[in-house]
């Protein structure tokens, strides 16, 4: 790590040297470029299976009925409210 | 152009200077407008000859037979419209035809309501003269029988021996008219083991059957037969014939264990008479209902006065009840045998040892005194023959006897098998001597107390034939397996009230491959003349033999045959019959009583279930479903046990106890009921089926395990049992919370929020308003809709409502509700749109019991419709509350916001979700009720208020050209309710009956002060108690 102190008076280049287009573009398109890591195949596997959970539930609640949520008469809403007002709250932190 | 322009007379006009000066070019490039080889493509003349006209052609064809191709068409066979349209058939329009119900022994005219030739729905035959258009929930539910898929549908051999097939009725009858005949041969016994035959036909066959093969006998017994009532009526009168009894003439009536409005006798007309005595439009003259039970029942449910007590000490208290009346209050002066009996006992020493409340027995003393010879004591079916006379002795001393019987009811025609006479035909059976034995329509291997060893005699009978609807338990250990007609295929007639005959005809033909029981003796009995089987060889019978037996002793004018087709219309035959005969007591009676009294800590008392019966409705998932009218509890039976009891035994709901009666056990899970007697356990027969079908098999626990051999036709009542607390737990699922009783928080909330609303008799006397004195103004700052046309309303009236449930039944039926089963009702998702609420107030050991019908209240205000946010529900000018079930999403909005909680929603496609979609078999599509749309999941649903038959009416009026009238729909709540507690009709008709309910000092809505204003009027139930004050 450099010791050096930074100067916070100078506003610092965005971009470090002076690298040539070609130089950036292969930057940029590494991802796109190279066979996925390790670390991004765990990333995925762990978003498509929470993807899929939510493709099964659909189904399953599409497929069978409400009555999988647990809700009866005269607690219509369970599940679907508690649900509902997850989403709608961090809908609403994503707006603060 | 150029001509035109230099030869013509007017101006000539010209667009550019190229046109103006080089005409000729211009009109050349004209002609060659298209560039040189733009067109070669496109030469008409050298495309194929199609014209459009064929192409349209070929275009429509392909289109055809592409759709034709990927629909999976098959020919059906049976989409063929009339031809020739039948006579009486018209599509869409129901026919209604007479007949009878066979679903118990009290033999009830029905009225089928048919359409397009298949039954939907049966109703009560109001030309019959017991039950006067009512039918009780097993007879309404009992439709669903025909249509179960698990009938038979054709001869099975061989479930005995583990290899079942088909075979033909050719070769069954072969088969069996030759061991028939080898029997005979050999004189070997043939036994048929039937319930008590009430037709006078089929006795006929039977007759014929025996005379045809000699070695026949015929055993008759029946799971509830009242044989102790009919015994003690014999010891004290000499005669079988019990009277059928006035209730409506009686102004007291004591119930001793005895549920005569829930499950005893011919309860429909029971309700209908003793709510006529408790009719408030009529008469505030109200009778008094007291009852002392160890079981709390429907009528103990419905007392002015209940005391709890073990049913065993009841021959003890009717006895003290006797001296009380002779000895002390001197009635009547009696010597003898009488005066010996009952001077050793006392009422006041009775009611100390078994802590009765004095005051209400001093009430019943002084009421039983003050309206001698308008009084009823009835004792209960369970109690023993010796109850049954010291009541009868009773009611003699009370001079009560015009009460009973201006109209007889009739012995059953058939006598009952003794316990002796089975005991030695099983002997004769295991010692080979019985070469046939015959389940005519019987299932005794379920039905026989255990200690008879019904089973073990069967497997030594060479061949053994049930004649059966469905395989049961009796039919596993047969031979042959006949399938035979359900009730609405057969012909038939029933005998069982003097003057009256009901007629049975067939509304459908035969489903499967059937054929009539008694068309199978005949059958046999026709063996050797080698006449064919036809299906009419019953109906020639029964035709036969009413010409030669009945008709000939009516004595009328019209021939045989218009007799027997407006018979037929009518559905029974009424005729005069001699008066009454004048009976006179027996005092001799008297002398065989043993007054023996409560013998150890418990006692277990078998009564009847409500809607399984015998078990014969097992299989039926609308009358499993239908809750236990007190308990509330579905889909099972249970040993219900009071608070202190279980207290005792350290053994809390749903836990299990051992119950042992003598060497017979068994595992029943615990309900707690308050109300019941201390020491009593209360078990429910005719559960617990192991070989039922789908629905039935395993539901609840086989009780009829504990009954002693004398259970079969003697007392139901059996002292000296032992209780035990066994290890796990069992879940009975309620429709009603139970806690309520001890939640100080829910207590009594019925009437905190004025859902329940009650009074006295003596406080309604005093004041007719007291009820309204209560009531809110109550305004809104929303505008109010009016209604001036025709507005639909109902009206309940809770002095007649006794929480039967029929309502339940006939709801179900007409509004094609699916069945969701155990575990649905257990998480609260019942479909019923009608329910039967009950609520308990008071102490734990003795509460008062309230029913309410509770259905969708069509409010004015509906809280519903206002949060509906895709309009699914909506009002109607003329004050429905609609469902639109194509626009409901499934929000529940309108369940969330609707106070009476009477809103069902499918959770599942319940049809599809239960019992492995065995609702969805064939031929159970056929049941439904097409005026009503079958719902799927996803989709609220509610009463409708029969918007179909509404709608049906409407029609008829519009066809007659007049308006339609409030009186000419009858809800399907309203035409089974047996006490006629139901009114419907116009309210802005000011001389309709429900105008007269709507405007009554009683009439109060529920939960009146969220100002839905609903459309469901209750008239609070008066209790006729000596007090001004409910207790």
């Amino acid at each position: 790590m450099s010791t050096a102190a930074v100067d916070y008076t100078r506003e610092a280049p965005v971009v470090e040297g002076r690298p040539t287009a070609s130089a950036i573009d292969a930057v940029i398109a590494a991802p796109l470029d190279e066979f996925p890591s390790r670390t991004w195949w765990i990333a995925f596997a762990v978003t498509s299976t929470m993807l899929g959970i939510g493709v099964f539930c659909i189904v399953v609640t599409v497929g069978w009925g409400l009555g999988v949520w647990g809700v009866n008469q005269p607690v219509a809403w369970g599940f679907d409210i508690v649900n509902f007002v997850f989403w709608v709250g961090i809908g609403h932190a994503g707006t603060l | 152009m150029a001509e035109t322009r230099n030869g013509g007379e007017g101006p000539s006009y010209w667009k550019s200077l190229r046109e103006l000066h080089d005409a000729g070019s211009l009109s050349e490039s004209k002609a060659n407008e298209f560039m040189a080889g733009v067109t070669d493509d496109f030469d008409l003349h050298r495309l194929p000859g199609m014209s459009r006209k064929r192409f349209m052609a070929l275009l429509s064809a392909s289109a055809a037979f592409a759709a034709a191709g990927c629909t999976n068409y098959r020919d059906r066979g049976e989409i063929v419209p009339y031809n020739r349209k039948p006579e009486e058939t018209t599509p869409g329009i129901a026919n209604h035809y007479a007949s009878t119900c066979n679903g118990c022994s009290q033999a009830c005219g029905i009225l089928v309501n048919s359409r397009e030739g298949r039954p939907i729905k049966i109703d009560g035959n109001p030309d019959h003269p017991v039950n006067r258009g009512k039918i009780c929930a097993k007879g309404q539910a009992g439709i669903l029988d025909l249509y179960d898929p698990y009938r038979l549908r054709r001869p099975v051999y061989g479930p005995r021996s583990g290899k079942i097939g088909d075979l033909s009725w050719e070769s069954v009858d072969e088969v069996l008219t030759e061991h028939l005949q080898e029997c005979t041969r050999a004189s070997r016994e043939v036994a048929i083991i039937s319930h008590t035959v009430q037709s006078p036909s089929t006795q006929a066959v039977l007759k014929a059957f025996q005379e045809k093969y000699p070695t026949t006998r015929i055993y008759t017994y029946d799971l509830f037969s009242g044989e102790t009532r009919r015994e003690a009526w014999g010891r004290c009168y000499g005669t079988g014939h019990l009277p059928v009894i006035q209730w409506d003439r009686a102004r007291v009536v004591l119930a001793l264990e005895a549920d005569f409005l829930g499950t005893e006798g011919q309860t429909l007309e029971s309700i209908r008479t003793f709510v006529r005595g408790r009719d408030i439009m009529e008469s505030p003259e109200f009778i008094r209902l007291y009852a002392i039970e160890g079981d709390m029942s429907l009528t103990g449910a419905n007392a002015d006065y209940r005391i709890p007590l073990r049913p065993d000490a009841q021959l003890q208290f009717v006895l003290s009840l006797l001296h009380e009346l002779i000895v002390v209050r001197q009635v009547k002066a009696v010597s003898g045998p009488a005066e010996a009996l009952v001077s050793r006992f006392s009422l006041g020493g009775f009611a100390a040892n078994h802590k009765l409340p004095r005051e209400v027995l001093s009430h019943l003393v002084d009421d039983l005194m003050a309206k001698r010879g308008r009084s009823i004591v009835y004792a209960g079916d369970s109690l023993s023959a010796d109850v049954h006379v010291a009541t009868n002795y009773l009611n003699e001393v009370l001079d009560n006897r015009a009460l009973f019987g201006a109209e007889q009811c009739l012995a059953p025609m058939t006598t009952l098998t003794k316990s002796e006479e089975f005991d030695e035909l099983f002997r004769r059976m295991k010692g080979g001597d019985v070469g046939l034995v015959i389940h005519y329509d019987t299932n005794p291997a379920y039905h026989l107390p255990a200690a008879f060893g019904y089973e073990e005699a069967l497997r030594s009978v060479p061949m053994s034939v049930s004649l059966v609807q469905n395989e049961d338990e009796s039919a596993a250990l047969s031979t042959y397996v006949l399938p035979i007609h359900h009730p609405l295929e057969s012909w038939g007639d029933f005998h069982v009230r003097s003057g009256v005959h009901s007629l049975q005809q067939p509304v459908i033909a035969p489903l499967y491959d059937t054929r009539q029981k008694e068309a199978i003796l005949l059958q046999w009995i026709n063996a050797g003349t080698e006449t064919p089987y036809q299906e009419t060889l019953f109906h020639e019978f029964l035709k036969r033999f009413w010409e030669s037996e009945i008709y000939p002793g009516l004595h009328l004018r019209v021939d045989f045959k218009t007799f027997w087709y407006s018979a037929l219309h009518d559905g029974v035959v009424r005729y005069q019959t001699g008066t009454g005969r004048d009976y006179r007591f027996l005092e001799i009676a008297l002398d065989s009583i043993a007054p023996v009294g409560p013998e150890g800590s418990y006692v277990v008392l078998f009564t009847q279930s409500h809607f399984m019966g015998d078990g014969r409705f097992a299989n039926n998932g609308w009358l499993q479903e239908i809750p236990h009218p007190v308990s509330k509890i579905v889909w099972d039976n249970y040993a219900a046990l009071s608070p202190t009891t279980a207290g005792t035994l350290g053994v809390a709901g749903n836990d299990r106890v051992q119950v042992q009666i003598g060497d017979a056990g068994q595992t029943l899970p615990v309900w707690i009921q308050p109300g019941l007697a201390d020491g009593v356990v209360s078990v429910a027969l005719g559960y617990g089926r192991w070989n039922a079908g789908p629905v039935g098999t395993g539901i609840g626990t086989n009780a009829i395990l504990l009954l002693p051999r004398s259970g079969l036709l003697g007392s139901r009542v059996y002292s000296n049992a032992a209780l035990q607390k066994t290890e796990g737990r069992y879940k009975l699922v309620s429709t009603q919370e139970h806690h309520s009783m001890d939640d100080t928080f829910v207590k009594d909330l019925h009437t905190k929020r004025g859902i329940i609303r009650e009074g006295t008799l003596l406080q309604y006397m005093k004041d007719n308003r007291f009820l309204q004195h209560e009531s809110h103004e109550l305004f809104s700052i929303s505008k109010e809709v009016t209604y001036p046309g025709l507005k639909w309303a109902m009206a309940i009236d809770m002095n007649k409502c006794i929480g039967c449930n029929a309502c339940v039944a006939g709801c179900n039926v007409e509004n094609n509700i699916p069945v969701v089963g155990k575990e649905e009702v257990g998480t609260g998702r019942e479909m019923h749109w009608i329910r039967l609420d009950r609520y308990y107030s008071g102490a734990s050991e003795n509460p008062t019991v309230s029913h309410q019908p509770m259905l969708c209240q069509h409010c004015d205000n509906a809280p519903c419709e206002n949060v509906c946010p895709v309009v699914a529900t909506t009002h109607s000018p003329d004050g429905l509350n609609q469902m639109t079930y194509n626009r409901c999403v499934g929000t529940k909005y309108c369940s969330n916001n609707c106070p009476y909680k009477v809103r069902r929603f499918n959770f599942y496609n319940f049809r599809d979700h239960f019992a492995e979609a065995y609702y969805e078999q064939e031929p159970l599509s056929l049941l439904h009720n097409p005026e009503v749309t079958v719902r799927s999941r996803g989709v609220m649903e509610k009463c409708s208020f029969c918007v179909q038959r509404i709608m049906e009416a409407r029609q008829q009026a519009t066809e007659q050209g007049r308006e339609i009238r409030g009186s000419d729909v009858k809800t399907a709540c309203q035409e089974a309710c047996p006490a006629q507690a139901i009114v419907f009709g116009d309210m802005n008709d000011p001389v309709s009956d429900i105008s007269r309910y709507r405007g009554h000092d009683l009439g109060y809505s529920v939960i009146e002060e969220v100002n839905a204003r609903p459309n469901v009027t209750y008239i609070a139930k008066l209790r006729n108690t000596h007090s001004e004050k409910l207790t």
